[in-house]
């Protein structure tokens, strides 16, 4: 997947998986764990343990928590509190599976959906969290988005295979849900066959090349209609709404089932695995169960890497879930990991020459390296899509994607900071002139 | 709760495995047929100036960064390539001491001093050779040092043109120039060796295509002009791009990364820029080759250019 031919004066070019793997299914795992976001550290679910739950309940009735359903049959076994990659503090609910599935009651299945009204549809979307319902009248386009998340993930093709028909309905659907003008369905070029099966009257095929990062949202919209995302902004700020072939499945089956996603489909590759597997999960699987299931061994110092190479997240244990956003697992040897460094910026331009949005990652690095976050607003940082390519060529090894990452947190705390700052000021000055009033 | 230690960092968790060293040693690689060339000239001299150069410039840079208790980075090569660089735009008779001072200015004054590779402002090779080209302004008239070299060339074309005019340049043969049968810097002078290596050093990504192709561009536009206006009294476009240390300037120099631009226009100008420079010097200049004084003049305009960038996707017009 990694190509840079003997011509090094061309930039290099990541290309997605095309490998045709088929799906095997890992469904019955003995435990899943669900996490529940607690910003406050509090516990909030509204199962206790030893509850009997079933699939598709709900484990917690607040707003952060929408999407928080268990994903399988059986007796919670614990609640404890988990701390996340980035320090984030979770509630982590495990839950014994006991077998066999039991809906919950709450699922109703609903066959016409396609004659209600879309606020209805829309609002039993907007009951999970996993959408962000753009508002009425906003979306003009709906691009579905039949391109992995990054190289070596190679779950889309399985996943047009397999539901073909779901894809069909929910391409219909999409229209009449967001009130789109249009739907296009965008795939890279070996799937465009797969893609024209799909795609119903009224539906748009568009293909690219099947190069990193095509298909990320921002490119993708630039590309297929020509419009572009304002910096810092999203595609639905311009009409637009992109969404993955398995939110649209979801969505679907929400819609048409009653049914909540809980399954997800995922890439394992790397150290241990010939070539990479794809494999279908409960969401909430551990990734350890993952992992054993493979038979592949982790050692100290390898690298666990949930999500893609380039903009996935290294854990530290292997004791985490699978959660909607988990295309693949990787596990690095500790012999192929290449470190990064903190040499100082050679100039080279690498960075600048491979940034799929044009931006000058090497002037951001050095900006946020010297704590100077503000500044980095006049080289357009809010205009990066993150897509970690200037990382990955640096000449110097920096840390070129962290960097940018760590100069936008700095700039909202320093934002913040500075409106203080004038408030405070402001308050004095009030002071001050009705001191001054009384005098005179 | 399982007791491994697991690596964790930002991502990416790929890297396409390009590194400061393989850049610099392959620039090193690059040079090998202008240094093959300039030791079957000139023999052990030239193998004397490239050696004390090299190691003299080793030797400044660790010392620097262990006064300055900073890490020692000489396994990244730059020290060792400024050396040789610098060797190659000297006379091979240059005595030693002049040779160690040159590379030690260069790499203390010309690097370390502004923070080491990444930092400074301008090229430190040319920050060497410009200190000892004034100061010892006899050890490097090439006419007078390499009197003793006739096999190589009678005379400097540059300084010919300077002090004889065009009609004493028909004794140059082209081909001669190209192949790099001429005197003048140990490697500099090997027109044609340079170019195989600057071509190399391209195709291997070791250094950007725009900026030497610009140099060469500008020097022969530059010169063209001039010599369209007057064939009698300047020299033709070809005679400057074959001679003096525009080649080894163009591919080797000027594209120094620190020192030179980014992005593809502004590469294009520096290039252009250090190329009609070059010309303007060598025929106004009281020095017979301008290239080295014209690529320090474009380092000083470099974070200008770079102002110059695309526009960014998505930008919204304040």
């Amino acid at each position: 997947m990694r190509i840079r031919s003997i011509f090094k004066f061309l930039p290099p070019v990541l290309e997605y998986n095309q490998m045709d793997i088929p799906v095997e299914e890992f469904l019955t795992p003995t435990r899943v764990v669900i996490l529940l976001k607690d910003p406050n550290g509090e516990l909030n679910a509204t199962v206790a343990e030893g509850d009997k739950v079933k699939t598709g309940q709900r484990l917690a009735s607040d707003i952060n928590n929408s999407g928080a359903i268990s994903s399988v049959t059986g007796e919670v076994k614990e609640l404890s509190s988990l701390l996340g990659a980035r320090g984030e503090s979770f509630t982590a609910v495990a839950i014994e599976n006991q077998g066999n599935d039991e809906w919950d009651s709450s699922i109703i299945p609903d066959k016409d959906y396609l004659s209600k009204p879309p606020e209805e549809l829309r609002n039993k979307l907007s009951e999970f969290d996993w959408f962000l319902m753009p508002e009425e009248g906003q979306i003009d386009t709906v691009i579905v988005n039949a391109f992995d998340s990054e190289p070596i993930v190679a779950i889309s093709q399985p996943i047009l295979t397999e539901n073909s028909s779901d894809i069909q309905a929910g391409l219909a659907a999409c229209q009449h849900v967001f009130g789109a003008s249009r739907v296009i369905l965008a795939a890279p070029e070996h799937l465009q066959g797969l893609a024209r099966e799909v795609a119903s009257d009224g539906v748009t095929v568009s293909t690219l090349k099947p190069v990193y990062p095509n298909g990320h949202p921002h490119l993708l919209v630039h590309k297929v209609i020509g419009k572009e995302v304002p910096e810092g902004g999203t595609p639905e700020d311009i009409g637009v709404l992109v969404i993955s072939l398995e939110k649209l499945i979801a969505m679907l089956r929400l819609l048409r089932d009653g049914k909540p996603q809980i399954e997800k489909v995922l890439t394992v590759a790397g150290k241990g695995i010939p070539s990479p597997r794809v494999l279908k999960v409960r969401l909430g699987t551990l990734v350890s169960d993952i992992l054993s299931h493979c038979g592949v061994t982790i050692d100290d110092r390898d690298r666990l890497i949930i999500g893609g190479p380039m903009r996935g997240t290294a854990y530290f244990s292997s004791d985490y879930p699978i959660t909607e956003h988990s295309d693949a697992i990787i596990v690095q040897d500790a012999t192929e990991i290449i470190e990064v460094t903190d040499n100082p910026c050679v100039n080279c331009g690498e960075c600048v020459r491979v940034c799929p949005v044009h931006i000058q990652p090497h002037l951001l690095g050095r900006y946020s390296e010297f704590g100077l976050f503000l500044e980095t607003r006049r080289y357009e940082i809010d205009a990066c899509i993150e897509c970690g390519l200037c990382a990955y060529v640096c000449t110097a090894r920096r840390p070129t994607l962290q960097y940018i990452q760590f100069a936008k947190d700095m700039i909202i705390k320093e934002e913040e900071r500075l409106k203080e700052a004038e408030l405070q000021q402001a308050e004095e000055e009030e002071t001050i002139r009705k001191e001054e009033e009384t005098i005179e | 709760m399982n007791e491994l230690t697991l690596t964790v960092s930002s991502p990416p968790h790929w890297h396409s495995g390009q590194k400061i060293s393989k850049i610099t040693y392959g620039l090193m690689a690059a040079l090998i047929p202008a240094v093959i060339l300039g030791v079957y000239n000139y023999m052990i001299h030239a193998v004397a100036v490239i050696s004390a150069a090299i190691v003299s410039a080793m030797v400044a840079e660790a010392a620097m960064q262990y006064i300055m208790k900073r890490p020692i980075s000489l396994t990244d090569g730059s020290a060792a390539l400024s050396g040789l660089l610098l060797a190659l735009i000297l006379p091979a008779t240059t005595p030693w001491w002049l040779v160690i001072v040159g590379s030690m200015v260069g790499v203390v004054v010309g690097k370390q001093i502004f923070g080491g590779l990444g930092g400074y402002p301008f090229n430190p090779v040319l920050i060497g050779w410009a200190i000892i080209r004034i100061s010892w302004a006899e050890h490097l008239n090439f006419d007078d040092v390499l009197v003793n070299f006739s096999w190589v060339g009678d005379a400097y074309p540059l300084t010919t043109l300077k002090t004889s005019g065009v009609e004493a340049l028909n004794k140059f043969s082209y081909i001669d120039l190209f192949l790099g049968k001429q005197l003048g810097g140990i490697g500099a002078a090997a027109t044609l060796w340079l170019i195989i290596g600057g071509l190399f050093a391209i195709v291997r990504g070791y250094i950007p295509w725009r900026i030497p192709i610009a140099f060469v561009a500008g020097v022969f536009l530059a010169s063209g002009i001039y010599w369209l206006v007057d064939k009698t009294e300047y020299a033709s476009p070809v005679f400057h791009i074959l001679t003096g240390n525009v080649m080894i300037g163009a591919f080797f120099l000027a594209t120094d990364s620190t020192t030179s631009p980014v992005n593809n226009w502004a590469m294009v100008l520096f290039g252009v820029g250090c190329g009609i420079l070059t010309v303007i010097i060598r025929i106004y200049g009281k020095y017979p080759d301008g290239v080295a004084f014209a690529i320090l003049l474009m380092n000083m305009v470099n974070p200008l250019l770079d102002k110059i960038r695309p526009r960014v996707m998505g930008k919204v017009s304040s």
